[in-house]
């Protein structure tokens, strides 16, 4: 279980965040709305150990989140993190490496095709679409089958087919008893949550 | 398990490098050209000594190679994707190595393509101790490259990050500067003595770049 104990962020002594506390228990899909420029992407980075908080801790399993457990997150932030010059098929197989998955070229073909991809998996991802490579990402960040995700406007540039596959992707991950912490505008996607919280002024409150 | 991730990072640095050829073709055309215009300015430049040969061989090596290394650094981040690495459970001071180790391999296949602009271009004198030039330019690259590595991380998040790997690569490698330029000359004229302070300063900060990234880069990627 992943857990925010007043977790806190200044950049340049500025208070982006405050006071944050929150616990995502498994199973279940927290949805935070948010306007433009609050900080949500600096408190999904923290969650997800890419910033450090100034203030609080963020605990995995009631302890501090050590370099093997990165292995329970699945991330999708607002760019891809993939790499142009990398085919989608080379992408996921370095990923699933660095994951130490096996047999990861048959796991590769797999999720190439589970996203729609596998008639473009010796492209170079530099030539896809937006929603190309959403989808990629979604299968980055997906392979590991992460326990909890974190995922910045997941649905953000997919059209119907690949709104599609993410909702399935999501339904499988949460039976399978992980955690959702969705960061959304729109209200359809708000409405999947059993909880929801707002992003104002650097707290987070529930709705 | 550490070494095959090692692999795995060092095995997409160079998959990446062969696909673009960002790092190897602009130090290769950035050294060339400015040896070009050095051999201009100079008319042929074959009346320069060791010591002003060297100097100008290590200054074109460190100025093509700290643009080149920006830019690589600039489109590696385009699409996110050294922020995924960060993500994966690994130590996080293995993408360090992995950068540096394959950084090291693409300025050195670079540097082949300067040293022959050198010594053509500049009519520079031929080492008369190859093998001691060969371990000198290796060992200047490994810290050069070791260096700039660290330096592009560290300022990885910067909106100035273009411009502050060159400025804070020429202060932080002067000693080394001054030592490759002593190693260069000693290896081109061996009656010159002295060769151990500077070997010792060379080893001094391959040393440091080796144990310092272990012990800071988790925290350091972590702003």
């Amino acid at each position: 279980m992943l857990i925010l104990e007043g977790v806190a962020k200044e950049y340049n002594l500025k208070p982006i965040l405050e006071d944050i506390h929150l616990s995502l228990e498994p199973g279940q899909v927290y949805a935070l709305t948010a306007p433009n420029g609050s900080g949500k992407t600096t408190l999904l980075q923290m969650m997800a150990g890419l910033v450090r908080p100034t203030r609080g801790r963020v605990l995995w399993d009631g302890g501090p989140i050590r370099t093997t457990h990165r292995r329970h997150f699945g991330v999708l932030l607002q760019q891809p993190m993939l790499y142009g010059d990398l085919s989608a098929s080379e992408n996921l197989a370095f990923y699933a490496r660095l994951y130490g998955l096996p047999q990861h070229r048959q796991l590769v073909q797999s999720w190439l095709e589970q996203v729609g991809l596998g008639d473009t998996a010796a492209q170079r991802v530099r030539s896809f679409s937006k929603g190309m490579k959403q989808r990629l990402a979604l299968a980055r960040c997906f392979i590991h089958k992460p326990d909890v995700l974190l995922l910045d406007e997941p649905f953000d540039g997919l059209d119907e087919r690949g709104r599609a596959i993410l909702t399935r992707l999501f339904e499988q991950r949460i039976n399978d008893g992980a955690s959702v912490f969705l960061v959304t505008h729109r209200e359809d996607e708000v409405r999947i949550a059993a909880r929801r919280y707002t992003l104002r002024f650097g707290r987070v409150t529930a709705c | 398990m550490a070494w095959s991730m090692f692999w795995t990072l060092v095995w997409k640095e160079l998959r990446t490098e062969l696909r673009g050829g960002r790092l190897v073709a602009s130090t290769l055309a950035l050294g060339v050209l400015l040896f070009l215009v050095v051999g201009i300015a100079l008319n042929g430049a074959s009346n320069l000594t060791a010591d002003w040969s060297a100097g100008l061989f290590w200054m074109v090596v460190f100025f093509a190679t700290s643009i080149g290394m920006t830019r690589a650094d600039v489109k590696e981040q385009e699409l996110g994707g050294s922020l995924g690495s960060l993500l994966a459970p690994i130590d996080r001071s293995l993408i360090f190595y992995a950068k540096w180790f394959s950084t090291f391999i693409i300025v050195l296949v670079s540097e082949v393509g300067m040293l022959i602009a050198f010594l053509v271009i500049l009519n520079a004198p031929v080492p008369q101790n190859p093998l001691h030039f060969a371990l000198v330019v290796m060992g200047g690259t490994l810290g050069l490259t070791g260096i700039g590595s660290f330096l592009a991380q560290l300022a990885g998040s910067s909106s100035l990050r273009d411009i502050l790997v060159p400025l804070l690569l020429f202060p932080t490698t002067i000693p080394l500067f001054i030592a490759l330029i002593r190693l260069t000359v000693i290896s081109m004229v061996p009656t010159v003595s002295g060769a151990h302070i500077w070997v010792e300063v060379l080893v001094g900060y391959l040393v440091l770049f080796a144990v310092m990234p272990f012990l800071l880069y988790e925290t350091m990627m972590e702003v």
